[in-house]
C-alpha cells in the first residue's frame, strides 16, 4: 500500500501566486466571445490526472469529466486516468508522449510548473495546450485553539524575540507551504522552523498534537476543524478578505504583504490544430458557466477565475516567470 | 561467496554514490545521512558474509535444496527464457495492447518454457486472458493500453 | 454513545441497498485482497468514481467494505501461493504458506477467517464507543514516537527469519536502501533516480513484493518444480481443529488489541500492526523455534492485527477528518466527493455516516466470516490444481495487479526486476520478507529521525525527554538485548557442559 502516490488528499501540494496586475487586467469571470469550432471529438477521450483518486485534482477531474457529458458539451465518453507520481512528472510525460492528440486533456496546478521548474519534469507548459484557468485556492495560517497567537502579529512578535521557536508543518521544498513560509519570513524579517511532512493530513495531525505551531492549508481543508473549535484562523493569504471568511483578516491588513494562491486549469497536448484548440477552448467556457460547475467551485472554496485560450497561455506564462524566480531564490530551480 | 561479493559490490557503489549527497542540513540529517550509513553496514555485513562463505567451504554458496547440488542449466535455461518474454511483453504492450501482448507471452511461456500439452496450454492462456478481462477490465474499469484492435 | 444512535446505525445498515452494498463491499475486498499487486488502496480508488450516484453513507459502507474485507482476502494468496495479496499480509506468508506445504492451508485461513472476524468486531466496539477520545490521542504521537515505534519495529527484523541472521540483515539493509529511492521529503534531492521520472516517487511497495514473491516463486518452480505432485489434503485437516483454537486465542487477543492501537495512530498502519504482532507472538511463545515452521499463532496474530488495525485506521478519518493510510485518504476524498465535511463535528452532523458505517461493520465482519469459512477449504482445493497449470495464471494477475494500482507499465518492469532478483535471492538462501518489511519501515524511519531533529534544532534529547518515546525505546532495547542474553546463557551453559 503505497502512502505517498496517493497522500495528497487534499491536494494543497501545488501552488500559484497570481500576480496582483493580472487580477486588476481582468475580472475573473468574464466570459470571452468565441467563435464556434470546425472541430469535433472522433475518439473517446482521455482525461488525465496528474494524481491519485480521492485527491483534490482527482475529484476535479471526475466533476468536469460528469458535467462535460451531462450538459452535452462532449458527445463522446471520456475516461478518467489517474497517473500519480513524481509531482506530476509521470502524468506530463504521458501526455506529452501522445503530442499532437486531441483526444488528451490534463488537469494542471502549480506542479505542472514547479516540477519543471527544479528539474524534475522532461517536459515544461511550453509543450502543451494551456486551453483554460478555471479557479484559484487561497490559503489561511492557522493555529491550534489554545495558541497564545491570536492574530499573525502576535505570532510574528514572538519569532522575532527567538528565532526558530515557532515551528510550521509544511509539505516538502518547492511546494505552496514553503513557498509561503518562504514569503512570510521575508516580509516580516523573521526565522520559522520548517517541519517537512508528508501530506496536508499530517500537517493538521501535527498541529492539532502540537508537534507543529503553524500551518498554511486551503480554507476549505480546514474548514472543519476550524467549525469545531480546533484550529484558529489568523491571517488569510488572499488580496482582500474572503466572502466566506469576513472575520479574518489578511496578512496584508497586518502588515506582512504575502499573497498565495493555486490556480486549476486544464491542458491539451501540444502541436494540435487551432481548430481542436477553439473546440476545448468552447467547451470548458460553457463548461464553467454551468451550475454544476458553480455549485462545486462553492462546495470546496474555490474562487472563480476563468482564463481561456490565448489568456490562459498568458496568466499561465506569467505563473512560471513568477514561480521561477522564487525557486531559485529558495534554491532549488534546477541551473539553466 | 559469489553472493556476498555481489552484495558487497552493490553496497560499494551505493555508499560512493551516497557520498555525493548532502549529509546533513541546517539541524537535521540531511539527504546523504540514511544512505550513507545503511549502505556502509551493508557493505560490511555483506563482506562477513562472502567471508564466512570463503572460510567454511569451498568458496561456493550453497544453492538451495540439500545444499551440494550444482546450478541446472536447463532451469536456469528455462527462467531466462520466460524472463526475456516478459521483458518483450512489457516492450509490445504500448503498441500491441496488453491483453494481446500478454496472450502472447501466456502462449509462449506454457507451450515453449513449461512444455504442457498443447490444449492445456492454450486453454489456461486464454482462460487467464479471460478473467483479467472480465475482473480488471470490464469490473473494476481499469484503463489498460489497448492496440490497434481496440483491446 | 448512545444506545439510540446504534439504533439509528443499525436502522440505516439494515436497509436492503445497504445489505446489499455492504456484501458487494466486503466481496470485492475480498477479491481485491486476494489478488496479489492490487491492494486495499488501489481498490477504493477503483470503486470510488462507481459510488458517485449513491448516498454518502451508502458509499462508506461499501468503501469501507473493501478495506476490511481486503485484510481477510489478502490471506489467501499468501497461504496458498507464499505471495501477500496487500502489504499487511507479508508476515502470514511466513507461517501460513509452510502450513500450506504440509497440507494444512484450510486450518490457516480458517483460523485467519475467525482471527479477523473477532478482531473486527472487538475493534468496531471500541470504534462505537471511544473514536473521538482516542483520535486525541493519536495525533499527540509526534516524529519522535514514530521514529521509537520504527526503532522497535526494525529490532524485530532480527527474529524474524529461521535462517542466517546475518543474511536476513543484509537483505532488511537492501530494503532500507530501496526506500531511500527518489526525491528527499525534506530537501527535494533525487536520490538514486537516474533521471527517471517514474522513480522520482521512490519505488512503490506492491510491484517490489509481487516481484520477490509471486514473480521470484514462479521462476524457482520453473527452475525446479518444488511442489510437482499436488497436495492431496485430507478433508479433515480443512478446518482448524481445537488444538489450533488453543494455540492461537493468545495470538488473537494480542494481535486484535496491538494492532487496534498501531492503528489509530495516523502514521503507521496494518503493515507495521501485523509485523509487530507477529514479533511479540514469536518473543512470547514457548516454542520459538516453530515459527517460520508452520505455527497457527504465526498466523493468527498478524491477521487479527491486520483487521483491527484498519478498524482502528478509520479512528482519526471519522473522528478528525485526518487520513493515516493510502486507503483512509481516498476514503476522506469519497467523503469529499459525496460533500461531506470530514472533520471533528462530522459525527454530530451527519450521525447516519458514522452511525450507519459502525453497524455496517458489525455486519460485514459477520458476512465476511460467513463468506471465508466455507470458502477455506474451497480456496485450499486450489492446490490440487497441478501448480504447473497455475503458473499462466499467477503470472497474469500478479502482473495486471500491479499495473492496476497505479496504471502504470513502469511498475510491471519493476515487478519483472524483483523477479529475477527473488529467484536468485531464493537460489541462494536469502529471504525476501525482511528486504520488504525494511521497504515499508524505512522512508517512515527516516523521516520521523530529520523531523524529529529539526524540531528540536538538532538536540537528540528529544527521544528521552518525551516520555511516550522514551518508553517505546526502552522496549526496543529490552527487545535487542534479551535475546542476546538468552544466546549468551545458553552458550556459557554449552561450555560448561563441553568441561
Amino acid at each position: 500500500m503505497r502512502f505517498r502516490a496517493l497522500a495528497p488528499a487534499f491536494i494543497a501540494t501545488a501552488i500559484m501566486l497570481a500576480p496582483l496586475a493580472t487580477a486588476l487586467a481582468q475580472s475573473s469571470t468574464d466570459i470571452p466571445n468565441l467563435p464556434p469550432s470546425s472541430w469535433k471529438p472522433e475518439r473517446p477521450i482521455e482525461f488525465v490526472v496528474q494524481a491519485g483518486a480521492g485527491g483534490g485534482s482527482d475529484l476535479f477531474a471526475r466533476i468536469m469529466a460528469d458535467l462535460m457529458t451531462k450538459e452535452g458539451l462532449v458527445n463522446v465518453p471520456i475516461k478518467v486516468v489517474n497517473k500519480p507520481g513524481g509531482s506530476g512528472a509521470v502524468a506530463y510525460a504521458y501526455v506529452n508522449a501522445r503530442r499532437g492528440d486531441p483526444h488528451v486533456i490534463a488537469t494542471a496546478t502549480s506542479s505542472y510548473l514547479t516540477t519543471p521548474i527544479q528539474g524534475h519534469s522532461p517536459s515544461s507548459y511550453k509543450d502543451f495546450t494551456n486551453v483554460a484557468v478555471l479557479c484559484v485556492e487561497d490559503y489561511v495560517a492557522v493555529v491550534r485553539s489554545e495558541s497564545p497567537y491570536k492574530t499573525l502579529k502576535d505570532l510574528v512578535e514572538a519569532a522575532r524575540q527567538k528565532p526558530n521557536s515557532i515551528r510550521i508543518g509544511g509539505t516538502s521544498v518547492g511546494s505552496s507551504d514553503s513557498i509561503l513560509e518562504n514569503r512570510l519570513e521575508k516580509a516580516a524579517g523573521i526565522k520559522l522552523n520548517y517541519i517537512v511532512v508528508q501530506s496536508g493530513g499530517e500537517a493538521n495531525a501535527a498541529l492539532l498534537g502540537g508537534s507543529v505551531d503553524l500551518a498554511g492549508p486551503n480554507p476549505s481543508e480546514a474548514a472543519p476543524l476550524i467549525a469545531a473549535g480546533r484550529l484558529r484562523p489568523i491571517a488569510m493569504f488572499s488580496p482582500e478578505r474572503l466572502e466566506n471568511w469576513p472575520n479574518v483578516p489578511t496578512a496584508r491588513e497586518q502588515g506582512f504583504d504575502v499573497t498565495l494562491e493555486q490556480h486549476r486549469g486544464v491542458i491539451v497536448t501540444g502541436g494540435i490544430t487551432e481548430q481542436q484548440s477553439l473546440y476545448w477552448q468552447n467547451v470548458m467556457a460553457k463548461l464553467f458557466q454551468s451550475d454544476g460547475f458553480k455549485k462545486y467551485m462553492s462546495d470546496n472554496g474555490l474562487r472563480p477565475l476563468l482564463r481561456i485560450g490565448k489568456d490562459a497561455e498568458k496568466y499561465v506564462a506569467e505563473q512560471h516567470q513568477y514561480y521561477a524566480e522564487i525557486l531559485t531564490e529558495l534554491g532549488i530551480a534546477k541551473k539553466q | 561467496m559469489f553472493a556476498g561479493l555481489l552484495l558487497a559490490a552493490i553496497f560499494g557503489g551505493l555508499l560512493w554514490e551516497a557520498s555525493s549527497f548532502q549529509y546533513s542540513s541546517e539541524f537535521a540529517p540531511g539527504p546523504g545521512f540514511a544512505p550513507v550509513w545503511i549502505s556502509a553496514i551493508g557493505l560490511i555485513l555483506s563482506l562477513l558474509i562472502a567471508g564466512n562463505a570463503w572460510r567454511t567451504a569451498s568458496g561456493q554458496d550453497h544453492p538451495i535444496g540439500d545444499g551440494t547440488e550444482p546450478l541446472d542449466r536447463a532451469g536456469l535455461f528455462r527462467v531466462g527464457a520466460t524472463l526475456i518474454g516478459l521483458v518483450v511483453m512489457l516492450i509490445i504492450a504500448p503498441r500491441l495492447g496488453l491483453m494481446p501482448s500478454m496472450l502472447v507471452f501466456l502462449l509462449f511461456l506454457t507451450l515453449a518454457v513449461q512444455r504442457l500439452p498443447f490444449l492445456l496450454g492454450v486453454g489456461a492462456s486464454v482462460a487467464t486472458v479471460c478473467f483479467i478481462d472480465l475482473v480488471f477490465v470490464r469490473l473494476l474499469g481499469v484503463p489498460i493500453p489497448s492496440g490497434p484492435l481496440g483491446f | 454513545m448512545e444506545f439510540n444512535d446504534l439504533l439509528l446505525g443499525f436502522s440505516i445498515a439494515l436497509t436492503p441497498t445497504n445489505l446489499l452494498l455492504a456484501f458487494i463491499g466486503v466481496f470485492l475486498g475480498t477479491v481485491i485482497g486476494a489478488l496479489p499487486g492490487i491492494g486495499p488502496s488501489a481498490g477504493v480508488a477503483l470503486l470510488l468514481p462507481v459510488t458517485v450516484g449513491i448516498s454518502p453513507v451508502t458509499a462508506m459502507i461499501m468503501l469501507a467494505g473493501i478495506y476490511y474485507g481486503a485484510m481477510y482476502g489478502g490471506t489467501i494468496t499468501s497461504v496458498l501461493i507464499n505471495t501477500p495479496g496487500e502489504s499487511a499480509s507479508v508476515m502470514t506468508t511466513l507461517d501460513g504458506y509452510q502450513m500450506a506445504l504440509k497440507g494444512r492451508a484450510g486450518a490457516a485461513l480458517g483460523m485467519a477467517a475467525i482471527g479477523s472476524f473477532i478482531a473486527g468486531t472487538v475493534s468496531v466496539v471500541l470504534l462505537m464507543v471511544a473514536a473521538p477520545p482516542l483520535a486525541d490521542v493519536a495525533v499527540t504521537f509526534g516524529p519522535p514516537e514514530y521514529f521509537a515505534l520504527m526503532v522497535l519495529g526494525l529490532t524485530a527484523l532480527a527474529g524474524l527469519t529461521s535462517g542466517s541472521i546475518l543474511k536476513a540483515l543484509v537483505m532488511a539493509l537492501v530494503g532500507l536502501m530501496l526506500g531511500t529511492v527518489g526525491i528527499d521529503l525534506m530537501l527535494g534531492a533525487p536520490r538514486f533516480t537516474f533521471d527517471n521520472v517514474n522513480l522520482l516517487d521512490g519505488l512503490d511497495f506492491l510491484p517490489v513484493a509481487v516481484g520477490l514473491f509471486a514473480v521470484g516463486e514462479l521462476l524457482f518452480n520453473l527452475y525446479k518444480p518444488v511442489r510437482a505432485e499436488p497436495i492431496k489434503a485430507k478433508l479433515s485437516g480443512l478446518l482448524p481443529t481445537r488444538q489450533d483454537w488453543r494455540d492461537s486465542r493468545g495470538g488473537v487477543a494480542r494481535g486484535t488489541l496491538v494492532g487496534f492501537f498501531v492503528g489509530v495512530l495516523p502514521g503507521a498502519g496494518a503493515t507495521i500492526a501485523s509485523f509487530l504482532a507477529y514479533a511479540i507472538e514469536k518473543r512470547i511463545s514457548k516454542h520459538p523455534e516453530k515459527f517460520g515452521t508452520g505455527a497457527i499463532e504465526g498466523v493468527a496474530a498478524p491477521e487479527s492485527a491486520n483487521n483491527s488495525a484498519s478498524t482502528g485506521a478509520l479512528i482519526p478519518l471519522m473522528a478528525l477528518g485526518i487520513p493515516g493510510s493510502g486507503t483512509t485518504a481516498v476514503m476522506l476524498g469519497a467523503l469529499t466527493l459525496h460533500g461531506m465535511q470530514p472533520g471533528p463535528l462530522l459525527m454530530s452532523t451527519h450521525p447516519d455516516v458514522f452511525w450507519g458505517l459502525v453497524a455496517s461493520m458489525y455486519i460485514g465482519n459477520v458476512m465476511l466470516l460467513i463468506l471465508n469459512l466455507p470458502l477455506a477449504p474451497m480456496f485450499a482445493s486450489i492446490l490440487r490444481v497441478p501448480y504447473s497449470v497455475l503458473i499462466p495464471f499467477i503470472i497474469g494477475i500478479a502482473l495486471i495487479g500491479v499495473y492496476s494500482a497505479e496504471n502504470s507499465l513502469f511498475n510491471v518492469g519493476v515487478a519483472i526486476v524483483f523477479g529475477a532478483i527473488g529467484f536468485v535471492m531464493r537460489l541462494y538462501g536469502y529471504p525476501a520478507a525482511p528486504l520488504v518489511l525494511a521497504l515499508v519501515l524505512g522512508p517512515m524511519l527516516e523521516k520521523a529521525l530529520r523531523q524529529s531533529l529539526q524540531m528540536s534544532l538538532g538536540s537528540t534529547e528529544i527521544f528521552v525527554t518525551r516520555p511516550v518515546s522514551a518508553f517505546i525505546l526502552a522496549l526496543a532495547l529490552l527487545a535487542l538485548l534479551f535475546p542476546l542474553m538468552a544466546a549468551m546463557r545458553a552458550r556459557r551453559g554449552k561450555r560448561v557442559l563441553a568441561s
